[in-house]
């Protein structure tokens, strides 16, 4: 197949390819620690069914969601930077740099109040604080086909 | 990506650094086996120029889609220039590392110090030992 033309493409590629479009990966942005609601995910929780747990998830109101952020200048966002914002710490489930967008990417429970689209925080990198922009999901939007 | 090469006009460093060394100044930068091992370089955080940097200390990051790796001063001494080319384009590290993928100019503070580090001769046999 490389002879053909192909590349190869692994682990790498399918990650900025789903943080680009904001998909949850188990084990970053998804843990035994954090509640699906906090993740996003109130849309899977059918409480009305029943379901085993959905006692504990009525009426929650988390201190924390997942949202996703784009850099506003240079750097790498990585799993487990700590976030400043105007309303409290948050901490990075997944970061990159996104190939579409050529910027630092990634996904942070953020504090209630810092999860608007376009609140201003900023990504503590190995000390070096980065600017970003919380944004909606997802980050990247395919382009109609055109035709 | 450039074929596995470790021109003989360089020091290396057993951390996969080179310096050029001329008189009292030197141009660093990391060898084409620790470009090969990083991948892809898609982000350089340089030093500030006046940085002083200490001989096996580190004073920068690389960084490729997966990982995050230190860069280490062959030698010791001041950072004078630092390759702004490397903020648009890191990429240039993976394709030309001995030359447009150079890292930064120090003023050296120490020139015996280059004594200690290896020849091409000696890094390729320090890179078949394995480590």
């Amino acid at each position: 197949m490389t002879e053909a033309g192909a590349l190869p493409a692994g682990l790498g590629s399918r990650d900025t390819l789903r943080l680009e479009v904001c998909f949850h990966l188990y084990g970053n942005d998804l843990s035994e620690d954090r509640n699906p609601i906090e993740a996003g995910l109130a849309w899977c929780c059918k409480l009305d069914t029943g379901f085993i747990g959905s006692g504990a998830l009525r009426d929650l109101e988390p201190d924390q969601t997942l949202v996703p952020f784009v850099f506003t200048g240079p750097g790498i966002p990585r799993q487990g930077n700590p976030v400043r914002t105007p309303d409290g710490e948050g901490i990075v489930t997944s970061g990159t740099l996104s190939p579409c967008l050529e910027t630092g990417i990634g996904m942070a429970y953020l504090p209630r109040g810092a999860q608007e689209p376009g609140t201003r925080i900023e990504v503590d990198v190995r000390g070096k604080l980065r600017p970003a922009v919380v944004k909606k999901k997802p980050l990247y939007e395919k382009e109609p086909a055109s035709g | 990506m450039a074929e596995a090469s470790y021109p003989d006009d360089l020091r290396y460093h057993p951390e996969h650094d080179w310096a050029r060394v001329e008189g009292d100044q030197a141009t660093f930068g990391i060898t084409w086996y620790a470009q090969d091992a990083l991948g892809e370089v898609v982000f350089f955080d340089p030093p500030e120029v006046g940085t002083q940097v200490t001989k096996d200390g580190a004073y920068a990051e690389v960084e490729s889609v997966k990982a995050v790796s230190d860069v280490f001063a062959p030698l010791s001494g001041e950072v004078l220039e630092v390759n702004d080319d490397l903020e648009e384009t890191p990429e240039k590290i993976n394709k030309d590392p001995y030359g447009e993928g150079w890292l930064v100019k120090v003023r050296l503070s120490d020139s015996a110090e280059a004594d200690s580090l290896m020849d091409a001769t000696a890094y390729q046999d320090l890179l078949r030992s394995g480590s």
